[in-house]
Formats: C-alpha cells, sequence, structure tokens
C-alpha cells in the first residue's frame, strides 16, 4: 500500500488556487555535468517464458535524443541454486535470451555479465506462487481520472509470508505499462487488491494484468524508482535505487518473478 | 555544572545583599483603551540611574529601592510616559494603565520615549512584532501573515514561494519551536503551506529568537517564535473583522466584568469553495476546500494575587471530492494558566498545556481511510523572582507526555484491506532552568544561565535495531512504560550587553539547544503529512551550538538603528532518508534514516528606520549552511536546501496622510541548492533520470516585488463640546480601511519547482521544465473595527 493520494490533494489545491492566478510552465535548459560510464542491467527471471531475459545497455546523457541503446559482445550467464548454468545469447541489440531458462518458485539466481573489462553480477530470488482472483471495471466519473473506467485487480495474499507484488497493467497493444508496487503490510493473510489507476481506459479496451509476486529487495528497487518518477510529489533529495547489482560501473536491476497472467475487454 | 551555577548564584547575592532597609515597588501595567497587558515596558526611578525593571510577558513589574522619596517612570514605546512622585516606606504595589499615543489628539504627539530599547536591552539575535506594527505590508492573497512576513528579517527565510514554512539561520523547518500561548503548534500552515495558522487579528505580540536564547526555552535546535494571543478587551466590547479576497475574519472582545476579566474569539475561514459552486463542472461543484482557525481566550483576576487564563486554538484545513476522497489535518491546542504572586517579589506561572495535531485521509472510492497524530500534555511551572536591583531569576521546570502515533489505517467491511496500527511510540520529555540577569554595572549586564533536559523513550511493544544498510538484526520487546532508551543533556545558555556609549552596544550569546522530536519529511516544501518521530534507541537527539556577537548603533536620534551580527552554529545528529525511503505507515521506518552533521554561519545586516513618515528597513544576510552524511555524496560537505548565500530584503513604508499609507518589500535571494539528473536510462521500457549528486545545483536566483496601499475610512469627526461650544476633533467609534495589494508587481517568474519529462514533440528527447506559481496577484481586503 503506498500512500500517493496526498498529490491528488496537491494538485486539486494548486487547481483552486489557479481561480486567483495563473501559474505558468516553461521548458528550460540546463547547464548539467557529464555522465560517467555506467551499465545498466534490466534483468528478469521468471516462471514465463517470455519473461527470462537480460537487457544491457549504457547510461545516457539527459540530453541525449535516445535512451536504452543496447550494448552487444556481453558474456551473459545465468546460473540456478542447484548449479545450472544457461549461457544466454544476444536476439536483437543488447537483449540476451536462453530459451531454456525457465525461473522456478522458491530458487535462487546468480546473474554474470562480462563486457569489456568489467565483471557485473547480481543474485536474485523467486518467491512463490500469486494467482489472479478476480478483476473488476467501474466506470468513473471525476476529474481525478483521465479515462472513463477504472480496472481493480484482486489476489489472496499468503498469511504465512511477507509479501510483495508488483503488478503490470496493459491497455491494447501498450508496450510499457505504470508501475505498481505493494507490500502486505496492509492485507496480510486476506483476500485484497489494488485500483489501477493510472491506466487510461476507454470502452472496448482490452486489459492486460500481469500480477508477480517478488522478494523484498526487488519490492524496495522499484517503490525507489517509483518515488524518483513521481512528477507532482518529487521526493526531496531523489537519488539512485541501491538494486541489487555488484560491479564498478554499472547500477539497474535483476529480479525474480512469480507470475499470473489475465486479460479482460472493457464492455 | 549545576551546582556550580547554583553555588555562584548565592556567592553573587550575598555579595549584593546590603544592610539597607529596601522596600519593593510592585504591580501591573495595562494598556488604558482595552486593558491589554503590557510587556516590556520599562519603569524606572528618575533619582537611581541604573535601576529599573521591565514588565514581563503577563505585564508585572518589581523593583527594588531603598526608602525614600523617588519619581516613577514609565515607558514604553508607542505610548505616552507617565512621571510620578512617590514615597516608599513600606512595600507598595502601584498599577497602571497607560495611554497610546495614536489615542490622542495629533497636535500633542508626545515622543518622550527615548527609542534605544535595541542598545540597551541584552537581547540579541531577536526580532519582535506587534502584529499592528506590519499590518500594511504586502502579503500574497493580502492576507496578513506573521510568518510571512518575519521571512523578511535577516536571518529568516522562507521555505519557498507563497510559503509560511521557515527556516532560521540555515535550520531545518523542523528546528523551530513555535509556541502560541505556550503552546507547541506542530504544523504552522494550512493549505499545504500558502497560509499560516496563525490569524494576524488575535494575535499580541510576537518574538522571534534566533540565537542566544533564554533557559526558559528549549527543545528545538534553531529557533524560538513565541506567539502570545490577545487577552481580550476588558474596558468594553470591540469588535473588529476583515472580507479579503481568500478569507474572512471576525474577532470580538468584550470584558467579562470590567477590568477584571474580558475574553477574546477570533475566528477565519477561507472561502474558495464558495467559488467551486460556480464552477461548470458538475464534479467540481461537489467539491470541498476549505480551512478555518479558531482562537478563544479568556483571563480572569480572581484576587489581587492571582489572575486565570484559558486559551484555545482549533484550526483544520478540509479538502474533499463527494464520498470519494478527503483530505483534512489540523492542530487543537488548549491552555490553562494561573499567575500567582507570592510575594512583591515572586512571581510565578503555571500551565497546563494540551497539543494535538492529526491527519486523515479518507479514501472513500477504495473503502479505507489513514491518518497519523500527535498529542502532547504538557505542564510548566515558571517562576521569575526580582531578587533585588542587580539580579531578575528565572528558574521553573517542564515535563511533557508525547504521544506519537505515526499511522493507522481504518477500513470499511467491504475493503480489501485489514485495520492496522503502526506502533505508537510514548515519551516523556522534560526539563529544568535557571538564569539570572545580572546588571553587574549600568554598562553591562549578562543572563547566564543553564537548562537541563532529558527524554525517555517508552516502552510499548517492540522496538528494533539495525545494521549499517538499515536492516533490522535485533528486534526487542519492551513493557508498556519500561524506558527502552534515555537522552539528557546540560544546555549552558548566555547573553551579554556592553553597552559603549549612548547610541551603541556590542552583544555576544551562546546557547547550546537539544532537540528530541524530529520531522519526516520527503517534500521540499513540507506537507500535511509530514510525521514527527522521537528519538529512540536509534534515533539521538539534535545538538546545536551556537555563537553570536553582534553590534548595534543608533543614528540620528535612534531615528536609524543598525545591527551587525556574525553567527556560526553547529548542529549534530541531523537526520536524512536513505534513497527510497518510505516514510508514511512504515513501522520499520527508523531504518531508513541516516545520520550526520550539520554547520551554518553568516553575517546578517540590518538598517532599520522606526519613526517619520517613512519607516522601513533593509536587511542582508551572507550566509552558508552545509550538511555533511556518511552514505551522501561520499561523506564530503554538501549545501543544505536552504543554504541560500545572499538574501536581501527591503521593506519600506510611507504614511502620505492619516488616511493614506503605502507599503513596499523587495526580496532578492540566491537560489535553493538541489539536486538535477544529469543522466538517463530505461528499465522496463520506461526512462529513469540519474542522479549524480546531492544539491550540486542550484534553482534561479529569486526576486520578488510586492507593492500595497492602505485607505483608512475619517478616523475623526467633528463635534461640538457641548460645555464649551467649540468645534472638536472626537476619535470615531467604527474605523475602517481599504488595502489593496500586488504580489509579485513586475511579474518575474519565480521558480517554484523544475520537474523532467520525455518531450511531447519530439519523443526520446528528456527536458527540464520550469514551474512558477504565481505571476501578478493583486488582493483587496476590508478590515473595520468598532
Amino acid at each position: 500500500m503506498k500512500i500517493k493520494n496526498f498529490k491528488t490533494a496537491y494538485i486539486f489545491s494548486i487547481l483552486s488556487l489557479g481561480f486567483l492566478s495563473v501559474s505558468c510552465e516553461k521548458v528550460v535548459q540546463l547547464d548539467l555535468n557529464e555522465i560517467e560510464e555506467t551499465y545498466i542491467i534490466d534483468g528478469m527471471v521468471s516462471n514465463i517464458q517470455d519473461y527470462n531475459y537480460v537487457k544491457l545497455s549504457k547510461l545516457s546523457g539527459f540530453y541525449d535524443n535516445q535512451v536504452g541503446e543496447g550494448v552487444s559482445g556481453a558474456n551473459v550467464k545465468v546460473e540456478d541454486e542447484d548449479g545450472n548454468v544457461f549461457t544466454l545469447t544476444e536476439t536483437t541489440q543488447g537483449l540476451y535470451t536462453n530459451p531454456l531458462l525457465l525461473g522456478q518458485a522458491f530458487k535462487k539466481y546468480n546473474l554474470t555479465i562480462e563486457v569489456g573489462n568489467e565483471t557485473i553480477t547480481a543474485e536474485t530470488s523467486i518467491p512463490g506462487n500469486v494467482e489472479i482472483d478476480t478483476i473488476e471495471i467501474q466506470e468513473v466519473t471525476s476529474p481525478f481520472f483521465a479515462g472513463d473506467f477504472v480496472g481493480f485487480v484482486y489476489w489472496i495474499d499468503d498469511e504465512n509470508a511477507e509479501n510483495y507484488y508488483r503488478i503490470r497493467a496493459f491497455e491494447n497493444s501498450k508496450k510499457t505499462s505504470p508501475l505498481y508496487i505493494s507490500s502486505d503490510v496492509l492485507y496480510n493473510g486476506i483476500r485484497t487488491g489494488t485500483p489501477l489507476f493510472t491506466n487510461e481506459l476507454y470502452l472496448n479496451d482490452t486489459l492486460r494484468i500481469e500480477l508477480m509476486q517478488i522478494d523484498k529487495q526487488n519490492y524496495n528497487y522499484w517503490n525507489s524508482l517509483a518515488q524518483n518518477a513521481d512528477v507532482q510529489n518529487p521526493p526531496a533529495a531523489p537519488g539512485n535505487p541501491e538494486g541489487n547489482i555488484v560491479g564498478t560501473n554499472a547500477t539497474g536491476f535483476f529480479g525474480g518473478y512469480n507470475m499470473a497472467i489475465d486479460t479482460v475487454i472493457i464492455e | 555544572m549545576l551546582k556550580t551555577t547554583f553555588l555562584t548564584l548565592i556567592m553573587l547575592f550575598s555579595l549584593s545583599n546590603i544592610a539597607q532597609e529596601k522596600f519593593t515597588i510592585s504591580g501591573s501595567v495595562k494598556d488604558n483603551t482595552n486593558g491589554e497587558d503590557l510587556i516590556g515596558v520599562n519603569v524606572l526611578i528618575k533619582e537611581l540611574p541604573g535601576v529599573g525593571s521591565a514588565t514581563n510577558v503577563y505585564g508585572y513589574y518589581s523593583l527594588t529601592v531603598p526608602a525614600g522619596n523617588y519619581t516613577l517612570i514609565y515607558k514604553y514605546v508607542g505610548y505616552n510616559t507617565i512621571d510620578e512622585n512617590i514615597e516608599v516606606s513600606k512595600d507598595i504595589v502601584i498599577n497602571k494603565e497607560l495611554i497610546p499615543e495614536s489615542a490622542e489628539l495629533m497636535e500633542v504627539k508626545v515622543t518622550a520615549v527615548k527609542d534605544d530599547e535595541n542598545i540597551k536591552s541584552n537581547e540579541i539575535s531577536t526580532i519582535k512584532f506587534d502584529p499592528k506594527e506590519i499590518e500594511t505590508i504586502p502579503v500574497i492573497f493580502g492576507e496578513k501573515d506573521i510568518l510571512k512576513t518575519v521571512t523578511l528579517l535577516p536571518g529568516v527565510s522562507s521555505a519557498g514561494e507563497g510559503n509560511s514554512g521557515f527556516f532560521v539561520r540555515g535550520g531545518g523547518a523542523d528546528q523551530n519551536l513555535i509556541l502560541l500561548d505556550g503552546a507547541l503548534v506542530y504544523n504552522a500552515s494550512h493549505l499545504l503551506g500558502f497560509f499560516s495558522v496563525f490569524n494576524s487579528d488575535a494575535l499580541k505580540d510576537i518574538n522571534l529568537v534566533k540565537g542566544g536564547m533564554p533557559a526558559e526555552y528549549g527543545g528545538r535546535v534553531s529557533s524560538v517564535m513565541d506567539i502570545k494571543m490577545k487577552e481580550g478587551n476588558s474596558k468594553g466590547l470591540s469588535v473588529s473583522g476583515g472580507i479579503g479576497t481568500i478569507s474572512s475574519k471576525l474577532t470580538v472582545e468584550a470584558p467579562i466584568v470590567k477590568d477584571k476579566g474580558s475574553f477574546m474569539i477570533s475566528g477565519r475561514r477561507t472561502y474558495a469553495d464558495i467559488f467551486l459552486t460556480f464552477a461548470p463542472d458538475e464534479n467540481i461543484q461537489n467539491s470541498t476546500l476549505y480551512f478555518y482557525d479558531l482562537n478563544l481566550k479568556a483571563n480572569y483576576t480572581v484576587s489581587e494575587k492571582d489572575r486565570i487564563f484559558l486559551s484555545g486554538y482549533f484550526g483544520r484545513d478540509r479538502f474533499g471530492f463527494q464520498d470519494q476522497f478527503g483530505f483534512d489535518w489540523g492542530n487543537a491546542t488548549g491552555t490553562v494558566r494561573w499567575n500567582h504572586i507570592y510575594n512583591s517579589k515572586l512571581f510565578s506561572n503555571t500551565s497546563f498545556i494540551y497539543s494535538n495535531y492529526d491527519y486523515r485521509i479518507n479514501i472513500g472510492a477504495a473503502g479505507f481511510s489513514f491518518g497519523s497524530s500527535i498529542q502532547d500534555f504538557n505542564l510548566k511551572q515558571d517562576f521569575q523572582w526580582f531578587a533585588n536591583d542587580k539580579h531578575n531569576i528565572k528558574f521553573g521546570i517542564n515535563a511533557v507526555h508525547h504521544t506519537f502515533s505515526p499511522g493507522e489505517v481504518e477500513v470499511t467491511n467491504d475493503a480489501p484491506l485489514q485495520a492496522s496500527e503502526v506502533q505508537k511510540s510514548i515519551g516523556f520529555e522534560g526539563a529544568a532552568y535557571i538564569s539570572d540577569e545580572f546588571k553587574i554595572s549600568p554598562l553591562f549586564n549578562v543572563v547566564y544561565g543553564v537548562r537541563y533536559s532529558n527524554y525517555a523513550a517508552l516502552g510499548n511493544g517492540d522496538v528494533f535495531e539495525y545494521n549499517e544498510v538499515g536492516e533490522v538484526i535485533n528486534t526487542l520487546n519492551f513493557e508498556k512504560g519500561e524506558v527502552v532508551k534515555w537522552y539528557h543533556g546540560i544546555e549552558p545558555r548566555l547573553a551579554t550587553n556592553y553597552i559603549l556609549n549612548d547610541v551603541s552596544s556590542v552583544k555576544a550569546s551562546y546557547a547550546r539547544n537539544n532537540q528530541y522530536v524530529h520531522l519526516l519529511s520527503n517534500s521540499t516544501t513540507g506537507s500535511p503529512t509530514d510525521i514527527w518521530l522521537p528519538s529512540s534507541n536509534n534515533i539521538k537527539p539534535q545538538i546545536s551550538d551556537q555563537f553570536t556577537l553582534g553590534y548595534f548603533r543608533n543614528f540620528k536620534n535612534n531615528m536609524f538603528e543598525f545591527s551587525v551580527e556574525g553567527y556560526y552554529k553547529t548542529l549534530d545528529n541531523l537526520i536524512d532518508y536513505r534513497v527510497g525511503a518510505e516514510l508514511n505507515f512504515n513501522a520499520q521506518v527508523e531504518g531508513d534514516l541516516v545520520y550526520g552533521e550539520g554547520r551554518a554561519f553568516g553575517t546578517e545586516f540590518l538598517i532599520r528606520k522606526k519613526k517619520g513618515d517613512l519607516t522601513g528597513w533593509v536587511g542582508y544576510t551572507l550566509s552558508r549552511s552545509q550538511r555533511q552524511f556518511k552514505e551522501i555524496n561520499n561523506g564530503e560537505w554538501f549545501s543544505a536546501r536552504q543554504d541560500r548565500i545572499h538574501d536581501i530584503s527591503v521593506v519600506l513604508m510611507y504614511s502620505f496622510s492619516e488616511r493614506i499609507k503605502a507599503s513596499t518589500s523587495w526580496i532578492y535571494y540566491t537560489g535553493d541548492a538541489v539536486t538535477f539528473p544529469n543522466g538517463k536510462y530505461e528499465m522496463d521500457g520506461t526512462t529513469y533520470y540519474y542522479y549524480s549528486e546531492r544539491n550540486g545545483y542550484r534553482m534561479p536566483n529569486y526576486h520578488r516585488l510586492d507593492l500595497g496601499v492602505t485607505f483608512y475610512g475619517k478616523k475623526f469627526k467633528t463635534v461640538i463640546d457641548p460645555v464649551t461650544k467649540e468645534e472638536v476633533q472626537k476619535e470615531k467609534r467604527f474605523q475602517s480601511n481599504w488595502n489593496v495589494s500586488v504580489y509579485n508587481a513586475y511579474a518575474r517568474e519565480n521558480v517554484f519547482s523544475i520537474t523532467f519529462r520525455e518531450s511531447e514533440t519530439n519523443p526520446g528527447q528528456s527536458e527540464a521544465v520550469q514551474l512558477a506559481l504565481f505571476k501578478i496577484v493583486p488582493a483587496i481586503t476590508y478590515s473595520f473595527n468598532f
């Protein structure tokens, strides 16, 4: 449960002050320091075939025209806790995969990347199963929402463990999802759910929901990223999330996910 | 340390106790028009230079003289001086009422009082305000606000555009002790910081201490802002009010029994929500948006020696949208106070104070609500002993019981959540102090004292221990009331004044302060959801040591006051956050904190003109404020956000006539130190920004001009004196004025925030977007009193 609704109130108050004054937004050019060469690792090991990969890219300067350009020619290996080693090969620029690699619940995975003179490592784990209980769609008429509908996803939390979740929700054929992160502090062991406020939904849209159980380190990483990305209510002192990447010039995350996927059409 | 101080005190008294028969003159001084106690009235003996007393905050004075005939002088700026011949052959009580200069007719304006308090008093780094003095200074939305006006003085800076939060000498916003009639106000702002909770109409006196705090104050490391509410008119009914752009307010004062007791009730409410009903959008019509304040005070003189006060403050902000969303927060404080005069030399003040702050967010749409609160019960016993003509001693004790509730969640039946609560923290904060104002010679006086403070974090369940990276390594369980951790400390205080000559003096001070409660805030401007946390086994008390040296000089018969003050302040055990710290609803929030130190130093210049048609001041501060944390910027010193190197303010008020007064202020300061990204990367298809150093960049410099003009209705009317048949000017009972102001008159686009996003027109390209909140903001306010 993330307390984010303050943001709404904030916008609301700024809007109401708008009765009396005009706020003014404008793009400015900042004089920013040079970046140091840094590798970015975005890796995933999961129980779903398509979601086992490592993306290797380089940090871009703030004013660079592109972001996430892949790095080729790296040696990428994933080893599970039983000692099985999977070598990942480059399928498209910077994307490394191995069709034999399929994550299993309650297992640990080690990543090793050799690129240039660098050796980068990371360790993650895949928690237990989680199932989507129901998906609900509610019609909304409120100034807070961009779309006409809000989706809610429900699942049952395991009482005997501290559980952490990440949800991806894609409208129609969209390739990116808003970031939804949740922990069971407020719903240990019950049927729970979360609204997917950030997805903009209209009649006849398709909504694909991926509910993923993750470990605490994984939760902390995405939660930090979410805080930094919060434009309306930015943290007083933004910084780079710590993640689990070990290496002198590398950052990012290699995460284990136990996923459940479901799709609904809004009728 | 304590022991030696007491011994020194005893020795000093035995030296000065000469065996000559002495008697005490004591009493109280009030305003003749409304019966308000006058604070800081000088009571002097013409025949005995250097002997005198000043009334305390309850208007009480006491001075001891040898038997004889004297001329007793009561003088106070803005009031007519009273000279009175008295014969002292026994202890006597003299209560006086002074007549304000303005109540006199213009021709007989008296300027007898030598306005050199700034030279003679040993107060250093202190700003005093009478809300009346500053009422014409233009403010945003025309809403008079002492917390904003105070930032126009050197050493005090605003927390941001339109914001009522303030930083004193490089300290944090949570390091200011804000007291309203002795009650701690935890969150002094409304509407996300745009307005302070202090309704100027209800206030009598504001005192801000930036350094060298007197020993009776403690608990915050950077400043003390002591605000007193009006007691209420004990002479007759008076009503004042105002209708403004944002809010309306009404204050009613009246005697309970004439000259024995009175009350004051003052209310303010905003009405932006009234405009909402005119909105074209039905959804906006169904929204709630307002705040209100209610100040209440009553006092009653039970006997010549006893007086009882009751005061209270209630204020709340409410936001809401139908039953889907609600957000409200506010403070409630209450004070019961008993003044007792044990004998003509010993004045006692006993206070019982309650203070509460809470917020609640109700997500009706999702079936749950959550909130947090902090609640204090505070018992304070203060004594003032007017020992003799050389020593004025203050001592007392203070005990506070704190209950911190960091978060709890309530749910409706069908909500997919469980009701739950982050464990409450209970704490006991105690203090004892003694200080002596010692007039060593007519030219040299010293206030020295010591405060002993302590804090006990009391058990009430689980207590966590963390490792270097903030992971729980041990969980300890404590019984209710068991001491988890006890901190205590000695806080020496010293302020000296050496008067060089009639027009100049040199002052110096030192103060140590311990702070046992800390504010966790992850937003730049402060928010109602910020959480107060007490010291614990993990969080040590913040400690500050501040040295100040100042030179004070008056020119042109005290028409101009000039001062320059330098300070150096160290801060220990400051709090910052790990990246990704989860501050709300986190039982293990202490694992997300990191601890470090700070230093702040600077020089403040002030030239002030207090008399004549043109009044005002020019202030300039050159200062730095830096922090050092092992975990941030590789342990190197970095600028605090409020490290504003240059800070200039110019405030001018001009009286064209009795009926038209204009005012203007101009401020300039170095932009805040901020953290900007210099890189970007992609995770799961989304672009995120990469940061290389904390506070390594600067916001653009801030400057702004405000203008205001106040038109007063006719103050006097011509009547025919029934006896002499002559035309005389008589003050009208009903007085009113119109205030027109313009905030940010030259429409400077001051930057409120800079955020980062992907360009809409050029995907893949990132851009920085600056937001300027206010361009020109005009406002109009109508005020009246009768």
